[in-house]
């Protein structure tokens, strides 16, 4: 309040003008305009692309839109939102997204750091290397990946997966029926560990190697001084990839709409992100929902800001942005 | 500890970092190995430490080759220019962890740590963690992690580079004496010719991978190997006139473009004995030039620039294009660009042979 007024007062006195809102001084307002110029093109992009969608998909939701009701779309207030909790299918979609989230998250992240601690502890050229393989599947198209996933699990006598394991005395089985939640978490994970793979092994660069060189001297083992040094130097990459992937995992359904549908048999795959989808944009016979679906996408969107809040608290995200993590002396 | 580095040669690629180096450090003994940037010196420390395997060459402690083993069964403490502080650990942790990875009782741990802080006086800095610390206490830390598991032999590199100069003078001569006190064999990396000369027993004098000289500071400071040792230790750097000899009556001169130097009798055998080479390079340390006004002296050059230092005035003098640096007791009665005699003291000259750098005679 004492800064309003003080600015009134310059103002009243003619040596500048003031909203009590805006604040623009002289002298701070040609700043004040730089950077409000300088973030426009990012702020325009959030508002069109992330904060425009989530109000229109939470104003679907309200609605009944429908193809049946295209036309005369009525707003039916949370209608769809009651309809998701009393839904019989729910509580098993819920599961299935926890059981696809933590299980692929746990592989993105442990294979990631694996990877990363593997490539920086041998020689330098063959990592490189190793790692530039295990970013093929990234580059490689999401269709693509997934097909040559369905061919390597086809049920014998076909699949490279069947023909490997039966000469070794192993039976071969329909791998995306009998395990479909094993081929997705795989498939999902061999993409995803290269985020991590690629984070962490910079990070692992990046600690000055006066560090390691003590730890040795100080009678660490390789292992040691994996664990007691590199690990908690690399804490808070490690938090930022948990917590990026668990909001990617969320919303991500590609692979699993590309290789079981959401199958085999009922629902059996189908996870929140890939339910909406099913509902909004692909159901059976062109009935598709777009208000309940809508709806889903917002629930989706809710736990993710959900989601996002706990760890921006749990991780202390602000101190990890205040400060380098990694400090040399 | 002894330590012994026998024809150690270290090679990174094509880069030869060590070339044949053979030092033999007595068993509590404080070392310095001394050179420019990039001379190898961290090279051997860390050969040393086992971070780093010889190329060729041994490294033998009490005479055991230690060639193979890993650096953690070496029990060595080594203090790094960085002081490489583990920065999530608090100052307890990191003078703990070593000893915590001995699997040592809990409580055996806690005195050797409160021990070794009250040793450096940093008991209340335990709690801390590395980034809340100056560069002196970081310095202090680093220097107690490094002695609190008791190693048999202390490596310290650059350990004073990153301290201003007050702290410095003060941590040089609190190490010298821990050092003493406790007895442990150090070997000591520096490029700073007043800390090796200040600490050492010994210097090893490196350059370009290859030892130049190793002795005591006294000895590398009168009776320099070669050139370089005789530019490298010494502040301000000894003087250097190259020129040719040539006879006139009984004497012997050194002439060159603008200047010649009557040889001292203690100088003359000396250059009688290489009186087949053209040319010799003559050398004077600063504080060994003399200055009179200009009729007294052998010879006559211009104040350059005059730099007092207190205790002495630094003066740079100039004769045609040959420069000099004298160290003179205040006052200076002179001012620039007047002309001076000069005088060297006959006791401490030096001849140098220009080819190969190598000390032929001192008077």
């Amino acid at each position: 309040m004492r800064q309003v007024e003080r600015e009134l007062e310059v103002a009243k006195r003619g040596r500048g003008f003031s909203l009590p809102l805006l604040r623009i001084r002289p002298g701070v307002s040609k700043q004040g305009v730089a950077a409000l110029l300088f973030l426009s093109p990012a702020a325009l992009i959030v508002l069109l692309f992330f904060v425009a969608p989530v109000l229109l998909t939470f104003w679907i939701s309200m609605t009944n839109m429908s193809v049946a009701t295209l036309g005369r779309t009525e707003i039916i207030g949370f209608s769809n939102y009651l309809r998701i909790l009393r839904s019989p299918y729910t509580s098993r979609i819920l599961q299935n997204t926890l059981l696809y989230v933590s299980a692929t998250l746990t592989f993105n992240v442990g294979m990631g750091l694996i990877l990363a601690l593997l490539t920086t502890h041998i020689e330098e050229r063959v990592g490189v290397l190793f790692r530039a393989l295990w970013l093929l599947p990234r580059v490689t198209p999401s269709v693509v990946y997934a097909l040559l996933w369905t061919w390597a699990t086809a049920p014998a006598p076909f699949g490279t997966l069947n023909q490997v394991l039966g000469p070794l005395g192993l039976p071969s089985r329909n791998w995306l029926t009998t395990q479909p939640w094993g081929v997705i978490i795989l498939a999902n994970g061999f993409v995803g560990a290269s985020l991590g793979m690629i984070i962490f092994t910079s990070a692992i660069k990046a600690i000055p190697p006066d560090y390691i060189m003590a730890a040795q001297v100080d009678g660490a083992t390789t292992w040691q001084i994996i664990r007691r040094i590199i690990l908690p130097l690399i804490r808070w990459p490690i938090m930022f990839v948990t917590a990026y992937q668990t909001l990617s995992l969320l919303a991500s359904f590609e692979y699993i709409l590309l290789l079981t549908e959401g199958g085999p048999g009922f629902y059996r795959t189908e996870v929140w992100a890939l339910y909406a989808y099913h509902q909004a944009l692909s159901n059976y016979f062109g009935n598709v929902q777009f208000g309940f679906g809508a709806a889903l996408a917002a629930v989706l969107v809710a736990i993710g800001v959900v989601a996002s809040v706990i760890y921006l608290r749990v991780f202390r995200f602000q101190e990890m942005m205040s400060e380098p993590k990694i400090e040399g002396v | 500890m002894r330590v012994s580095i026998e024809r150690l040669t270290k090679r990174f690629g094509k880069v030869v970092a060590v070339q044949d180096l053979s030092l033999e450090i007595m068993d509590g003994e404080f070392v310095a190995l001394l050179g420019p940037s990039g001379c190898g010196k961290t090279t051997v420390l860390l050969t040393v430490a086992g971070i780093y395997r010889p190329t060729h060459g041994w490294i033998r402690f009490d005479g055991k080759v230690v060639n193979d083993l890993p650096p953690r069964e070496r029990n060595i403490g080594m203090v790094f220019q960085s002081y490489a502080l583990y920065p999530h650990m608090t100052v307890y942790e990191n003078i703990a962890f070593p000893l915590t990875l001995r699997r040592m009782p809990r409580a055996e741990i806690h005195r050797r740590v409160v021990a070794a802080a009250q040793l450096l006086q940093i008991e209340e800095l335990l709690d801390r963690r590395p980034g809340q610390l100056s560069g002196g206490q970081q310095q202090r830390v680093a220097l107690c992690r490094a002695l609190a598991k008791e190693p048999d032999l202390l490596l310290l590199d650059e350990p004073l580079s990153n301290l201003d100069a007050r702290l410095r003078l003060l941590a040089r001569a609190e190490i010298k004496r821990l050092q003493k006190e406790l007895g442990i064999t150090t070997i000591f990396v520096t490029h700073d010719q007043v800390e090796a000369m200040t600490m050492a027993d010994r210097i090893a004098v490196l350059n370009q991978g290859v030892l130049q000289q190793f002795d005591t500071p006294e000895a590398l400071y009168t009776r320099p190997a070669n050139l370089f040792v005789a530019e490298f230790i010494g502040s301000p750097p000894m003087n250097f006139l190259e020129g040719s000899l040539t006879v006139h009556g009984s004497a012997l001169r050194l002439t060159g473009p603008e200047w010649h130097v009557t040889l001292p009798e203690g100088l003359k055998s000396w250059a009688e004995a290489v009186r087949d080479r053209d040319r010799l390079i003559l050398g004077v340390r600063p504080e060994h030039v003399r200055l009179a006004p200009s009729e007294e002296g052998e010879l006559r050059a211009e104040v350059y620039v005059i730099e007092p230092l207190g205790r002495d005035v630094l003066v740079n003098l100039r004769i045609g294009s040959l420069r000099l640096r004298a160290l003179v007791p205040p006052p200076f009665p002179w001012k620039v660009g007047d002309i001076v005699g000069l005088h060297f003291d006959p006791a401490h000259l030096y001849l140098f042979d220009p080819h190969t750098g190598v000390l032929i005679g001192r008077s």
